[in-house]
């Protein structure tokens, strides 16, 4: 049965939705940093970075690494892409449920 | 590592989820939602909250010690200290609910939030040299009083007014109207109930807005709401 849902199943995974919730509530054009989501999301470096390799390559989110004074930093954000797709998943979720 | 969470695995090889049961991925939202919105979403709320109880605790001394048959005798120095200490407190909250609400962020939203809180220092600091230079004039306490805290509040109506137009935020374009309206009743009232307008119009408005603050924003969409409609 699940196999006959319309949801996107680069979203449809508890830490991939939790990044996604995450970044949509950030403005269109403002990124997160690394430790910040992960802070939110209370997940290991390693498990997010994993999440956000899919999300990347799917292009729904952006990776931007930079130097900030003396230390790397890397900021993370959704793209229109992905913010889209994010729109999509929820409707398709809502009318699943029969909201 | 938040202690409630549960360990997020992905059964699948290809990292889909299809044991992710719809409902629990509504709850997943619903909960990431609420947690995002508490540790870092807007801090409208919390700042009407702050500002709403340091007027009325600050303004309270003047209004109860003011007029011809004041309820306390609080000298007139003291009540405008205590006004000045709440003030100061509402600052302080103001400055680390600001940077709470930005940390770990970059962008338009954080460049605007630093701007923002600029024009309050800057025009505040203004404020401050009104207010040295009335000190130094030798007027009536109570009116050099009245003269900048008017000049204040009619910049905290102007301020928040502002803040309306750049986060297209319509409810809070309005309270700082209400504010402006609040200031301008009570200035032409005058003296000494001017204090009492501004304790429970001014404290009682932010401290209404931090209770109604969802509903609030449902009456008067804002800039926000028109980007979740969006495709």
């Amino acid at each position: 049965m699940t196999d006959a849902l319309p949801l996107d199943p680069v979203i449809h995974a508890e830490a991939r939705l939790r990044v996604m919730t995450t970044l949509a509530a950030l403005g269109p054009k403002d990124q997160m940093s690394f430790p910040r989501l992960q802070e939110l999301l209370g997940m290991t470096a390693g498990n997010l970075s994993t999440h956000n390799r899919k999300l990347e390559e799917a292009g729904y989110i952006t990776v931007t690494k930079t130097i900030e004074g003396r230390s790397p930093a890397t900021y993370l954000a959704l793209t229109d892409t992905g913010r889209a797709a994010f729109g999509t998943y929820r409707k398709a979720l809502a009318a699943l449920l029969g909201g | 590592m938040n202690a409630n969470d549960k360990p997020v695995v992905d059964p699948a090889a290809d990292g889909s989820d299809a044991g992710f049961d719809p409902a629990e991925a509504l709850r997943v939202m619903q909960d990431q939602d609420a947690k995002v919105d508490q540790q870092f979403g807007n801090p409208d709320r919390k700042m009407y909250l702050v500002w709403g109880l340091a007027y009325l605790i600050g303004y309270l001394p003047l209004a109860l010690s003011r007029g011809a048959d004041p309820i306390v005798e609080i000298p007139i120095g003291i009540a405008l200290a205590i006004f000045g200490l709440c003030i100061a407190a509402g600052i302080v909250a103001a400055v680390v609910l600001g940077v709470r609400a930005t940390r770990g962020t970059r962008g338009e939203s954080s460049r605007r939030g630093m701007l923002y809180g600029f024009s309050w220092w800057f025009s505040f600091m203004c404020i401050a040299g009104l207010s040295i230079q009335i000190g130094r004039s030798g007027a009536d306490p109570e009116i050099a009083g009245l003269i900048v805290n008017g000049a204040s509040m009619a910049l905290v109506a102007a301020l928040l007014m502002a803040g309306g137009v750049i986060w297209l935020d319509v409810s809070q374009f309005v309270i700082g109207a209400c504010v402006a309206l609040i200031t301008l009743i009570a200035l032409v009232v005058g003296l000494p109930a001017y204090w009492w307008i501004m304790c429970l119009g001014a404290g009682g408005l932010l401290l209404l807005a931090a209770l109604f603050h969802r509903p609030l924003r449902r009456i008067l969409p804002d800039g926000a709401l028109a980007q979740d409609a969006a495709p």
